[in-house]
């Protein structure tokens, strides 16, 4: 079930309703029932099992390590726990990055009936969940929370819907409390994430299907095009996975919003990043604090000389490579920005001339404006192995992406860019919009003007929306993640 | 909540009948009438005596200008598969005189062609939405009842006017026999993919054995016929491709006595350029002269068109070809047309 369908919108009105309606204390049931049914809908029916074993198996060794006093009694527990839902990862995930087929295996096993067998997908969301487990798993080995003693409320974590299918990747610190928290109905709350709501929807839908029409066609037989329309491609792309991620997240927190939770932050203008330590800071936010938290400093961070720190930054970005699929392409994607991040490290500390807390300074408006576009090629030249269908392919395109003269660039300009008109057009609205917000939350503002100019503003919107909008119901890009 | 209610309840009202009145200014724009072929099915006639169905061939199939005595319609949309020729037939059978003739274009790749995805949509401007396979009720409402919807990018037209409305697909002026024969190639090369995709699936002889039985249920005089190609385009079709196409038009004449007219290897067409806009399709002078013989020769009207043209007196039908002649009386066909000269 996607989030911009109508069966969706179908499924939260009555979740919304009745969860306003009902005693506090039946809720928590109320959004597992809901998040199950959500996962069995959108993902294959057995496949609740693998849910249910990851939550039980949580639950279990989340309590019994809440018994233990000390870290070497926990460790045991948060081995088992972590081995069982990596096990579910890897077992789903990432067996046919070696060349093994999952679904024949199965099926050589009898464990498959029929000749179509399962059409065999990983668990709906088994990338995002999973992590959201294992910082649990963490936090409670480390300390920093306590183990949840309801089984309903951590299932209600692990699964809870608004997040299950792509994230944000929630933390046990933030959710669980307010799982637990009794939420009223607030006017200004469920206005603000209706708009929120709507404005994910239409990054979704206007913006990031209508790149994606484009970038489809190219990407889609890369050995048919050369130049130009690479270039574009590319370039679209970018926006296009920015429009499609940020409109998803956008739209699972203004769902959460309404019931009253707050879910973490995924995104902050990363385009506007001047280097590449600041684009993943402000890129896909809950992933990467997530990787700094459990991955990047149990493995001894920037501590200890300085080729371990630059060993360990690249290790998270392979893993983060890793993490979005299962090919080669996403794991030369993180390496490469891996290698961005190494190159911007060791430009920081060589202008600085030390190793702690080296940043760049900033600079006039025109640099950081240079530096901004320059970022941006550079994030852009990743996406490039991040979309295409395998490493040769990408191959390709970098190596006749820029195959055009100068006469490809002036018939550009005579014939007004046709073909690529509307697209340029849109992803400069978006830059416009980016900019705009740079000056403040654009919601936010647009709720302070009266009723008689906001709501014309609205109205615009819709109707844009309801117009112009690419209405293939395609899926979230994230979500095959 | 009441406050929340109150609001919502008065912006989406607004915003109804905002749209409402954006989805009247946009069905009477040009860009909409013209947009796929739907809006003519607001204007079939009452009393029609020739009802042509098929796909670009029924579209553009035939051309009824100038002859008093017919009133005819083309029901094809581009790339309509029989399933639908069957449904428009049953929909708008009530438009219908009685012995109205009943034209089925069929050929080697109309009995192959299924539902296509984005063709199946534009039904729901033609017909009622049960008639639609999988219907759905928002593409209902999306189609049919707002079609201001899925006006993406043709909402400029509620700007400015259409300018060329109506183009005519087929007109294709001043196209050298090189275009022909690479026209020709493409269309075997769809040939060749459906082939590949039915492998197996069959024919779609049934829905054909429904409309004819639908027709002589109703009054209606159902003709199967396979329009004129030009001889580019009848080069590619191998015997074997032929064959399986003939065994079940044959199965169909010989179940239903059916009359079958097949153009397909006419003489008087086949080296004729000038007479097509690509290698499969009438252009407008190939229509009106093939309207003329069709005509005569289902003995709607007299010869007086094979006389203007002059190509009739050429010759017959390829070998293959039935021959209205020859096979079915033209009294067949003599009760839609009482009158006729």
């Amino acid at each position: 079930m996607l989030l911009n369908t109508l069966k969706f919108a179908a499924f939260f009105l009555v979740i919304a309703v009745t969860y306003f309606a009902i005693p506090y204390r039946f809720r928590w049931a109320l959004l597992l029932a809901g998040s199950y049914y959500f996962f069995i809908v959108g993902g294959k029916p057995h496949y609740v099992l693998v849910i249910l074993v990851s939550t039980a198996v949580t639950y279990y060794c989340g309590m019994r390590m809440g018994e233990k006093e000390t870290r070497s009694g926990r460790g045991p527990f948060l081995a088992i726990a972590i081995a069982v839902n990596l096990g579910f990862l890897f077992f789903f995930k990432y067996l046919n990055l070696f060349g093994i087929d999952l679904e024949s295996l199965l099926a050589h096993a009898n464990i498959l009936e029929g000749s179509e067998g399962l059409g065999l997908i990983v668990p709906l969301g088994i990338s995002f969940y999973t992590l959201q487990t294992l910082s649990y798993l963490v936090d409670v080995y480390r300390g920093d929370i306590r183990p949840e003693r309801h089984f309903g409320y951590l299932a209600l974590y692990v699964s809870f819907f608004p997040t299950l299918l792509a994230g944000p990747i929630e933390r046990g610190s933030h959710l669980l409390p307010q799982l637990h928290g009794h939420y009223r109905f607030d006017y200004d709350r469920v206005t603000y994430a209706i708009k929120l709501f709507a404005w994910g929807m239409f990054l979704k839908i206007v913006i990031a299907d209508r790149l994606g029409l484009y970038v489809n066609q190219v990407y889609g037989d890369v050995h048919s095009y050369r130049g130009l329309p690479l270039l574009f491609a590319t370039l679209f792309f970018a926006v296009q996975l920015y429009c499609d991620f940020a409109g998803y997240t956008n739209m699972t927190r203004a769902c959460a919003m309404i019931l009253g939770y707050d879910l973490l932050e995924n995104f902050d203008k990363p385009y506007f990043a001047r280097n590449v330590r600041e684009f993943w800071r402000r890129w896909h936010i809950s992933l990467t604090s997530w990787l700094r938290d459990y991955l990047y400093v149990p493995l001894g961070g920037n501590r200890g000389p300085r080729w371990r720190a630059y060993v360990n930054v690249l290790i998270v970005f392979l893993v983060s490579g890793l993490w979005h699929g299962a090919s080669w392409t996403f794991v030369l994607w993180g390496a490469l920005h891996g290698l961005y991040y190494l190159a911007y490290m060791a430009f920081t500390q060589l202008a600085a001339g030390s190793k702690e807390g080296a940043e760049e300074r900033h600079g006039g408006k025109l640099l950081d404006t240079g530096k901004i576009i320059f970022t941006f090629c550079l994030v852009g030249l990743a996406w490039v192995l991040f979309r295409a269908s395998s490493v040769s392919d990408a191959f390709d395109v970098y190596r006749n992406m820029f195959s055009f003269g100068w006469s490809d660039l002036s018939n550009l300009f005579t014939t007004w860019f046709e073909g690529y008109g509307l697209y340029l057009l849109v992803v400069l609205f978006i830059f416009i919009v980016g900019l705009i917000g740079l000056r403040g939350p654009i919601i936010e503002r647009l709720g302070r003007l009266p009723i008689y100019l906001r709501w014309p503003v609205y109205y615009v919107f819709l109707f844009t929306m309801l117009i112009f909008a690419v209405a293939t119901g395609s899926q979230f890009i994230y979500m095959q993640f | 909540m009441k406050k929340f209610i109150f609001r919502g309840a008065c912006f989406a009202a607004i915003a109804l009948i905002l749209l409402s009145v954006l989805n009247l200014l946009y069905v009477r724009t040009n860009g909409y009438k013209s947009l796929d072929g739907t809006y003519k099915f607001r204007t079939v006639p009452d009393g029609i005596n020739v009802m042509n169905l098929g796909s670009s061939h029924g579209e553009f199939g035939l051309d009824y200008g100038g002859i008093d005595t017919v009133t005819g319609f083309n029901f094809g949309l581009r790339g309509q598969s029989h399933y639908f020729d069957l449904q428009v037939l049953k929909e708008y059978g009530s438009k219908l005189a009685e012995g109205c003739v009943v034209l089925i274009p069929v050929s080697c790749v109309s009995l192959l062609q299924g539902i296509d995805p984005d063709q199946r949509i534009l039904y729901y401007r033609v017909l009622a939405h049960g008639s639609i396979p999988d219907h759905d009720a928002v593409e209902y409402i999306r189609f049919r009842l707002l079609p201001i919807l899925t006006a993406s990018f043709n909402a400029r037209y509620l700007i400015k006017d259409r300018e060329d409305v109506d183009p005519d697909l087929f007109a294709c002026p001043g196209a050298d026999e090189e275009f022909y024969i690479y026209n020709a190639l493409y269309y075997y090369g769809l040939f060749e993919d459906l082939k590949k995709e039915c492998a197996g699936s069959g024919y779609s002889v049934g829905i054909l054995g429904e409309m004819i039985a639908f027709c002589r249920d109703n009054g209606f005089k159902p003709v199967l016929i396979t329009t004129p190609f030009t001889n580019h385009y009848n080069y590619w079709y191998t015997a074997d491709d032929y064959s399986e196409f003939y065994a079940a038009i044959a199965c169909l004449t010989e179940e239903y006595g059916v009359p079958y007219l097949d153009y397909s290897h006419d003489p008087r067409f086949g080296e004729r350029l000038d007479l097509f806009g690509d290698s499969d399709h009438l252009n407008p002078a190939g229509r009106k002269m093939f309207t003329q013989i069709l005509l005569a020769d289902l003995g709607i009207t007299h010869d007086a068109a094979r006389d203007e043209t002059g190509a009739c007196s050429t010759g017959k039908p390829a070998a293959r070809n039935p021959g209205p002649e020859t096979d079915y009386p033209s009294s067949y066909l003599s009760g839609a047309f009482r009158g006729a000269t």
